[in-house]
């Protein structure tokens, strides 16, 4: 077993590895660059929520128009993703449950329905289960790839574009709103980019995974830093390491391609926890009593 | 439409055909369906006052590489060590969300989507690795999935009772450490009430019920079981202890209510039959239930407006969606 | 061993939170039968430093015996009342279930309620006017009378030494009344308590002693001694406003 045989060959063995590497990549960096704005606003499990109410979205585009194109199947998730927020609000204020409770109630019995919309009125539509679940990397056609393509780029752009408002909005809603931000429009929208960066992202690494791909990159870059800024670089790369590393890993154990990529990711995040606790240890600080005689003047208060 | 029928007479015929059990199975289909739902549903009240909702859901997805494990330990698809494998990887998963929030910055829903999500890509790396998609034999992961009552047995029906009746037995004979552990854990804590293991204790339950329950449910539908009786029994009752047994109670209904549907008609798997009947009580509840119901609140503004003459505002009246969340770092 | 050991002794107290400390060697020490407050200005660590005494936070360093032992040999001694905040009020529990809570420390695991501490609890819920609203709902009472549903489980425990975080804060004026009434009467009957206090303005009303905190003790001692202009600048900083009402009085506004 060579270096060469291990790192190099693959990528003389036909396209499919750099195809492979690209969608992956893609993927990594929509997922990530969203997955920040939902962890910092404690709405991970969104994209749970996002992942299986495409379900019933997709079924529903599909009974409404016939059709399981592109576009069908975009409309319905983030039709359903709407839905979900609508019916997540309403179940919070009226029904008596908060939190993940409530997102839990919405995104399961839609799901539910969606299962059985599937399997008793569309059982004809080509709709693959366990493709959606569990993607396929290395078999993403010329099509899908150019979508997620012009999607992370629409992302990248939009992150840089609106970064002001968008860093506002993601700290201190009720600041932004009163400085005359639409923050409702900034999170409608970030719902509709989140539902069609999953839905573009079942074809590549399934529904399961995808949760990984949001989540993991934006907390391991969350343990590291605070700053929007790094943290969304930092999930970046993240991502990229995941997926790079995730792929020569499923070469090497011939074993699912999205699964070892999520794996990798979940080391990255281990590796992150141990270094904040190596960090915290090494910088345990120096304790002395004050002097109350050097009061001269009033402490000063750092913020807790 | 496709794949079911849905005309009356034979949904009759069907209907006498189940509560008569006609066929065998459908009495080991209907047992195991409301064992699952009364256990589900009971659990649920304490999972969703701990503020642990969405932990059946990564304990669920969790026992994907237990059962992977016990495949590659086993060499065969056998019951025991399945059993053993996805209990111990779902207990694992619940521990570690808990470890890794109290050991970092990390919130508990972001470890939660990442045990849930990385468990489960361990579990397809691991299935992959058997055999050469993770999909191996469909009709096997469909099962898994959205669950297949049908197909339980006598003797996981056995389980699944004895496990109901050890959860009763726990919960009336720890009544209270229960209820101050779930209600203020730094009293209990204080107290000297041993709180650590009351939740160790409570999330072995959970992994052994979720375990037993993937059969009936499906992996990905067993949340839904534990979340929707709690929140409807919420909304009937103010009592601790009458939430606890409407849950169970609950829970049973819609486990026999999907049950019968998934008889019914072809192309109603178990699972999301089970969970949409649970939804259907959510949902009546919401709009009926005495005091909280949404009808219950329009006829109570009725009267204040009649009383007054004037319009009062809604208490609940923001937009809580994006505001309940705080974001906890500095841009 | 002293006879009469303090009800609570802290000795170079240090906590940090995320890498900040933020409650620096602290050290003190209460003797029984008094009602102390403890003041400072937002962000001086007040309710942390309640919370690492109590053991709910992980100390950098520093020791706290309560009646010169360990607290976990006398936590039946100890009694901790949280800010409102801290509670699930949408939880399914009425008023008597709250206050009959003050009794399961002296249960263990399987132990059954009985008579005398049904006794207990309804004493307790008429000490503090609340025993009309024993089968509310907890979310269906007002600032004040949840204020008073947790003062009255606190009562029910019975126990030597109470710690509170804040009592006060957005009660009405009739549930403070009864409040500080309920402290005076404990405090005479030989308990000690601690509280972290929001208001200068009562301050030397209330309290036998004080506790001025930022980050560290600015200063302890009796009220009459502390409350006095050079240690509140010492503690306040910049954060104090002084203003005198028509009357002449003065009143005070603390950041």
């Amino acid at each position: 077993m060579s270096l060469y045989s291990l790192f190099v060959e693959p990528w003389t063995a036909g396209d499919w590895m750099w195809r492979g590497v690209l969608t992956a990549s893609l993927v990594a960096v929509s997922c990530a660059l969203l997955g920040c704005f939902l962890v910092l606003r404690r709405m991970s499990l969104f994209s749970d929520a996002l992942a299986h109410v495409a379900l019933p979205g997709l079924v529903g585009a599909y009974l409404l128009t016939g059709s399981t194109g592109t576009v069908a199947m975009f409309l319905g998730a983030i039709a359903a993703a709407l839905l979900t927020t609508g019916l997540v609000s309403g179940v919070k204020r009226y029904g008596g449950a908060h939190g993940d409770a409530a997102i839990g109630i919405v995104f399961t019995a839609l799901f539910a329905l969606g299962v059985i919309m599937l399997s008793a009125f569309a059982s004809d539509a080509d709709l693959d289960t366990s493709c959606v679940l569990f993607g396929d990397v290395l078999g993403v056609a010329d099509h899908s790839i150019i979508t997620l393509a012009v999607l992370c780029v629409v992302l990248l752009a939009s992150v840089i574009a609106f970064f002001r408002p968008l860093q506002l909005a993601t700290f201190d809603p009720a600041h932004a709103r009163a400085v005359g931000l639409p923050v409702a429009w900034i999170f409608g929208g970030m719902m509709a980019a989140l539902s069609v960066t999953t839905v573009a992202s079942f074809e590549a690494v399934g529904a399961v995974l995808v949760i990984a791909a949001m989540i993991t990159p934006a907390a391991t870059a969350h343990l590291l830093t605070r700053h929007l800024q790094t943290m969304l670089a930092v999930a970046v790369a993240h991502g990229l390491i995941s997926a790079v590393v995730g792929m020569y890993v499923s070469i090497w154990l011939n074993c699912s391609t999205g699964g070892a990529m999520v794996c990798v990711g979940a080391v990255l995040f281990g590796l992150a926890m141990a270094w904040t606790h190596l960090a915290r240890a090494l910088r345990r600080p120096t304790l002395t009593a004050p002097d109350p005689a050097s009061f001269s003047s009033p402490p000063t208060l750092e913020s807790p | 439409m496709n794949g079911t029928e849905f005309q009356l007479d034979t949904i009759l015929q069907r209907t006498v055909e189940f509560f008569t059990f006609k066929y065998d199975f459908v009495a080991t289909t209907l047992a195991g369906a409301v064992l699952v739902g009364a256990i589900c549903g009971l659990l649920g009240v304490f999972m969703v006052l701990r503020r642990l909702s969405m932990m059946g859901d990564a304990i669920g997805h969790a026992t994907l590489p237990g059962v992977g494990l016990a495949f590659l330990v086993v060499g065969h698809k056998a019951l025991a060590p399945m059993l053993v494998g996805a209990s111990a990887t779902g207990l694992a998963a619940a521990l570690l969300v808990g470890f890794i929030t109290r050991h970092s910055r990390t919130r508990p829903d972001a470890a939660l989507g990442i045990v849930l999500a990385s468990f489960f890509g361990l579990g397809t790396v691991l299935f992959s690795a058997i055999q050469s998609t993770p999909s191996g034999a469909q009709s096997g992961l469909n099962d898994f999935l959205f669950g297949n009552a049908a197909a339980i047995t006598v003797q996981e029906v056995a389980l699944l009772a004895g496990l109901l009746l050890t959860t009763v037995a726990a919960t009336v004979a720890l009544f209270r450490p229960l209820l101050l552990s779930t209600f203020d854990t730094t009293s209990a804590t204080l107290m000297g009430l041993p709180v650590r293991w009351i939740h160790y204790g409570l999330m072995a339950t959970v992994s052994l019920t979720i375990v037993a329950s993937v059969q009936a449910v499906g992996v990905v539908l067993v949340a839904g079981l534990i979340i929707l009786p709690a929140a409807t029994a919420r909304l009937l009752s103010d009592r601790f202890h009458l939430n606890l047994i409407l849950a169970t109670v609950l829970g049973a209904l819609s486990g026999a209510l999907g049950a019968w549907l998934s008889f019914l008609f072809t192309g109603f798997s178990s699972g999301p039959s089970m969970v949409l009947a649970a939804a259907l009580f959510y949902a009546l509840a919401l709009a009926l239930a005495p005091r909280r119901g949404l009808l219950a609140r329009v006829l109570a503004a009725a009267r204040r407006h009649a009383a007054t003459g004037a319009s009062t505002p809604n208490p609940d009246d923001d937009d809580r969606l994006f505001n309940d969340q705080t974001a906890d770092a500095r841009p | 061993m002293p006879t009469n050991p303090p009800a609570l002794e802290v000795e170079g107290l240090t906590l940090s939170w995320d890498r900040t400390p933020v409650v620096k060697d602290v050290s003190f020490a209460l003797p029984p039968g008094r009602i102390v407050g403890v003041l400072g200005p937002n962000g001086a660590g007040k309710s942390t430093m309640l919370k690492g005494i109590l053991g709910l936070m992980p100390r950098d360093r520093g020791e706290v015996r309560a009646f010169g032992k360990a607290l976990n040999k006398v936590r039946g001694r100890v009694v901790y009342v949280p800010q409102r905040s801290a509670v699930d009020w949408d939880f399914p529990v009425t008023v008597n279930d709250v206050v009959l809570m003050g009794r399961y420390g002296h249960l263990g695991l399987l132990g059954r309620l009985r008579a005398n501490d049904r006794a207990i609890a309804d004493d307790a819920m008429e000490r503090m006017a609340i025993a009309d609203l024993r089968d509310r709902q907890i979310s269906e009472l007002s600032g004040g009378q949840q204020q008073r549903v947790f003062l009255a489980r606190a009562l029910a425990q019975q126990g030597d030494l109470l710690l509170m975080d804040e009592p006060l804060v957005g009660v009405d004026a009739r549930t403070e009344a009864v409040i500080i009434d309920l402290l005076r009467a404990e405090r005479d009957a030989g308990k000690t308590v601690l509280i972290v206090n929001h208001d200068l303005n009562t301050a030397r009303e209330y309290f036998d002693d004080l506790l001025l905190l930022n980050k560290t003790v600015i200063a302890y001692g009796p009220s009459e001694a502390v409350f006095e202009p050079e240690a509140l600048a010492r503690c306040y900083g910049g954060q104090l406003a002084v203003l005198r009402g028509a009357d002449g009085a003065r009143h005070m506004l603390a950041g």
